[in-house]
């Protein structure tokens, strides 16, 4: 059931070190600030973009991302 | 109408100017610690509706209510007297002159959340309040059944964040960690851990003895009560006051010896909380709710009074320093995002900037909320956000001129 309601994209921000792969392949998805720390956009990501997701998930350097299902974790 | 209409509370009993209030002198003023089940402790919390006094302000009760339901095994209680809030002084006031209630709260909370330890943690730089809650440990040391020992937290405004505390007790690290686990869930050696500010522990300890009907019949409705709050600024009686909550700031100010006209501005909630004008903030309730409602916060109790013609921009900017320079530096947006805020408001402050400067403030103000492991760069978000709001015909006028009205006060004068 909650498949359908996409996926989220949870950020560890202590290992997160700013590389920016993740913005650079999936740049509709995750933005990058000024220091290219990603910024993901509001709002799930739909079931269509997670191979994509899960690309740029897998490139972190700093394995500082996670996909999960939408709404399971809480937002921070 | 005073501040305190029942008489104090926390600060009830002897005079301060005594010292730490004694074992025997708190056994004969409150009598034992009372003997209250896990259950029935947990519903009177519950029931009465008290906040935490920490910074964060939540239920007490449903604190304590998640760690009864949590995983199993023995639980371990954190006294949280770390208080690096630069401009806040009521968790030393109150561990100082009243330990006895603060390790009263502790020991029923030990008892509520089946806990075989607790730890007291304590600003280093606090050093009466660590000789006095190091006293009342020893003396009571024959009564107590769990274990107590003290740790002694290190200097900084993060140190008393609870994954900062549960990380420094670990290992000797005092960083927030990435959440989950929260404490609650793997916290002092990985077993599940309350953390709870001293205040808050001193008023379980109330409770446990008068009950939740006692503590509501005072403060507000929606927060009933009274608590501890630190008065600084331009007043001419600073310090730590108990008050009813829902207190006007304008009934704190006048008590403390300020006046409305010598008021420009009041920052309240702490570092972490917000500006609000004079004008707006001299009739508005000290009450969680209702400060909430309005897009502040109570937080520690800290109500810091700017005086009428004084710069803000130059009083934001330090802060912000400070608020930078306190960044746990672990997590990318804070670290930049919050230096850069600084370095600009700096900037702004020593009139080297010009328009685009506010319009980077604002942007980045909006960027780094909600994005670290704990809530520093969103704290220092909304602070910022509210001087903006507050002086920000000031913030203008110092980017357009160089310089603010504060100068030009002095300049018609002479």
């Amino acid at each position: 059931m909650s498949a359908d309601l996409g996926w989220d994209l949870v950020i560890d921000w202590i290992r997160c070190d700013g590389y920016g792969l993740c913005g650079d392949l999936v740049p509709d998805i995750i933005g990058l600030d000024d220091w290219r720390y990603p910024l993901v956009h509001p709002g799930p990501i739909p079931n269509d973009r997670r191979h994509e997701v899960q690309r740029a998930v897998d490139c972190c350097p700093m394995r500082a991302l996670k996909l999960v299902r939408a709404g399971s974790m809480p937002r921070r | 109408m005073g501040i305190l209409p029942g008489g104090p509370r926390l600060l009830a009993g002897p005079p301060p100017r005594g010292g730490p209030e004694s074992y025997g002198d708190h056994l004969a003023r409150l009598g034992q610690t009372p003997a209250i089940g896990p259950e029935d402790m947990v519903t009177e919390l519950e029931l009465s509706g008290l906040l935490g006094r920490g910074g964060g302000g939540f239920p007490v009760g449903r604190k304590w209510r998640a760690l009864t339901e949590g995983p199993r095994g023995p639980a371990v209680v954190v006294v949280n007297g770390a208080e690096g809030e630069p401009r806040s002084s009521k968790d030393r006031v109150l561990m100082t002159y009243r330990p006895h209630l603060v390790l009263d709260g502790a020991v029923l909370a030990a008892n509520a959340v089946g806990a075989d330890s607790i730890v007291v943690y304590v600003g280093e730089e606090h050093g009466r309040a660590r000789a006095a809650m190091a006293a009342a440990i020893e003396a009571r040391s024959s009564t107590v059944l769990v274990s107590i020992r003290t740790v002694a937290a290190p200097i900084g405004y993060v140190s008393g964040e609870a994954t900062a505390a549960v990380h420094f007790i670990n290992s000797g690290d005092a960083r927030p960690t990435a959440t989950p686990p929260r404490p609650s869930e793997a916290g002092v050696r990985g077993r599940p851990t309350l953390v709870q500010n001293v205040e808050s522990l001193a008023y379980a300890a109330l409770i446990a003895r008068f009950g939740a009907g006692w503590f509501r019949s005072v403060g507000r409705r929606e927060t009933p009560g009274t608590a501890l709050v630190t008065v600084s600024g331009a007043v001419s009686a600073p310090g730590v006051r108990e008050i009813e909550l829902g207190t006007t700031i304008g009934e704190l100010v006048e008590a403390a010896g300020g006046r409305r006209d010598s008021v420009g501005a009041v920052l309240v909630g702490g570092y972490f909380g917000a500006w609000i004008s004079g004008d707006e903030g001299w009739a508005m309730g000290l009450d969680p709710q209702a400060m909430r409602a309005r897009g502040l916060t109570f937080g520690c109790g800290m109500v810091s009074v700017h005086p009428a013609g004084a710069c803000g921009v130059a009083a934001t900017a330090e802060i912000m320093a400070f608020m930078a320079e306190s960044s746990a530096g672990q997590c990318g947006p804070c670290l930049h995002g919050l230096r850069s805020i600084a370095d600009t408001a700096a900037r702004l402050a020593a009139g080297r900037s010009d328009a685009a400067a506010i319009d980077d403030l604002e942007r980045w103000t909006s960027l780094v909320t909600g994005r670290g492991a704990c809530r520093q760069p969103d704290g220092a978000a909304a602070f910022m956000a509210s001087a903006v709001r507050v002086f920000g015909s000031e913030f203008e006028r110092h980017a357009r001129l160089g310089r603010c009205s504060a100068d030009e006060a002095s300049v018609d004068v002479s």
